[in-house]
């Protein structure tokens, strides 16, 4: 099968769809909008970047279908890092890279123009992995120099150092390696926590365990989206949901991290995709954004471990089909 | 190997499909937020965002009436947390103050 030509293919009837709004959407009136008549916002800050990048574009007149096809390329780019990881992984790149492409999930980040924001994020956190697959120590300034670039896309690219030495714990397991995430996790966990505690006073209207119910069961559709995208919505009504389906998901994510630790050396991708979701979820549910509950463009950056998960299984599924053929000649 | 290609291309096809099919609820602001409320009628967030793409389009009654309907309907359900109401309490009212100005300095109302 020419992979090449069916992705272009997919991918062109893909663009056609978010291309053909000339307007901003959603978030687009925060993030967009804001720009329009401001000065030029600080590009060595969070966010800087993708807000520069934003307020150039409108500078010089650029309407919103144009800004989206920017987003598209971006899109592209980041489906190329994941399709190079998932070749330094030992998958198949085309696939994890179509997969990243074209899942549906992929629609909200791209049909809006603040989208920008998790894309850019997304770069910087993938080019921190790609450089945690070398084995120079050089890789450790280039991981920390990718991580402040994904920050300054969005904050939430901070979860990125926990993600690249997992990367790197995949490729170079050792105990060392290990302790390193441990102790990332813990260090993101601690930001988030102050964060929180030193942050606006509308989140402090919001009760701890409330949010990480709704949180857990935000993150567990988004994770069965993740497979089977039948149901997306901009808004889903997570209050509607009782304490009891709330305390099933959170349930349910704290057994998928411990069977994700039990398969590692089972099966290490399935274990490593797993890990790298749930990682993403973790500071959603200790900082609060009351305006919303988890999104989908939020689950951005998840997504490259669906990309990877769905290589791993392809690759045992031909790897034994064609055992079976042997055996059959 | 035919038979795993065919599967991920099938995936892939259907992924594209799937996408395009929900790009379609992205067109404009009032395509946007009627998808949202066919799936969450309960919640008053997608209702008031509703309200501002009808106010957009000089829908005024229409736009009156959902604000209405998430004064008298939505806000007194007791599921909803304390700072969803708020929000909304507040959009609502500026909303109202909104529509009360365009509809008064538009002329005729609907399209």
């Amino acid at each position: 099968m020419k992979w090449p030509i069916l992705l272009l293919a997919l991918w062109s009837v893909q663009s056609w769809s978010v291309l053909h709004v000339d307007q901003g959407l959603y978030e687009d009136v925060n993030y967009v909008h804001a720009f329009q008549d401001a000065p030029r916002p600080p590009i060595l800050t969070r966010r800087g970047l993708a807000s520069v990048s934003i307020w150039y574009q409108l500078q010089h007149g650029l309407t919103p279908a144009l800004m989206r096809m920017w987003n598209l390329r971006l899109a592209a780019f980041v489906s190329l890092l994941v399709g190079l990881l998932a070749v330094q992984f030992g998958l198949s790149g085309w696939i994890a890279g179509g997969v990243m492409l074209l899942h549906p999930l992929t629609v909200e980040t791209l049909a809006q123009i603040a989208g920008r924001y998790e894309l850019i994020a997304a770069i910087g956190v993938l080019l921190g992995c790609l450089a945690a697959t070398w084995a120079s120590m050089w890789r450790w300034p280039l991981m920390l120099m990718a991580c402040v670039l994904g920050v300054m896309g969005k904050e939430t690219a901070a979860i990125g150092l926990p993600l690249m030495l997992l990367t790197d714990v995949l490729l170079h397991p050792s105990r060392i390696a290990w302790a390193s995430v441990g102790a990332a996790v813990l260090l993101i966990i601690g930001v988030c926590l102050w964060q929180q505690h030193s942050g606006e006073s509308s989140t402090a209207a919001v009760a701890a365990w409330p949010w990480v119910l709704r949180q857990s069961a935000a993150t567990f559709r988004l994770l069965c989206l993740s497979i089977m995208p039948i149901g997306q919505t901009i808004d889903y009504d997570y209050d509607h949901l009782s304490a009891w389906w709330c305390g099933l998901a959170m349930c349910s994510l704290c057994m998928l991290a411990t069977f994700a630790m039990s398969i590692w050396h089972r099966w290490p991708m399935i274990a490593f995709a797993l890990m790298w979701a749930l990682l993403v979820a973790l500071p959603r549910l200790i900082v609060h954004t009351p305006k919303s509950y988890f999104n989908e463009h939020q689950w951005y950056l998840a997504l490259p471990a669906v990309a990877w998960g769905v290589a791993s299984v392809y690759q045992s599924l031909s790897l034994s089909y064609m055992q079976r053929r042997v055996y059959a000649v | 190997m035919l038979i795993p290609r065919l599967c991920i291309g099938i995936l892939l096809v259907c992924y594209t499909a799937a996408s395009v099919n929900y790009a379609a609820a992205w067109q404009n602001g009032l395509t946007l937020w009627t998808h949202a409320v066919l799936r969450a009628p309960l919640k008053p967030r997608p209702w008031v965002n509703l309200s501002i793409a009808l106010m957009e389009r000089q829908r005024f009654p229409d736009a009156q009436a959902v604000l209405d309907h998430v004064d008298r309907d939505l806000l007194s359900d007791g599921h909803l947390p304390s700072w969803d109401v708020q929000d909304a309490r507040r959009a609502i009212q500026t909303n109202r103050l909104v529509v009360a100005r365009l509809a008064n300095a538009g002329g005729p109302f609907s399209r």
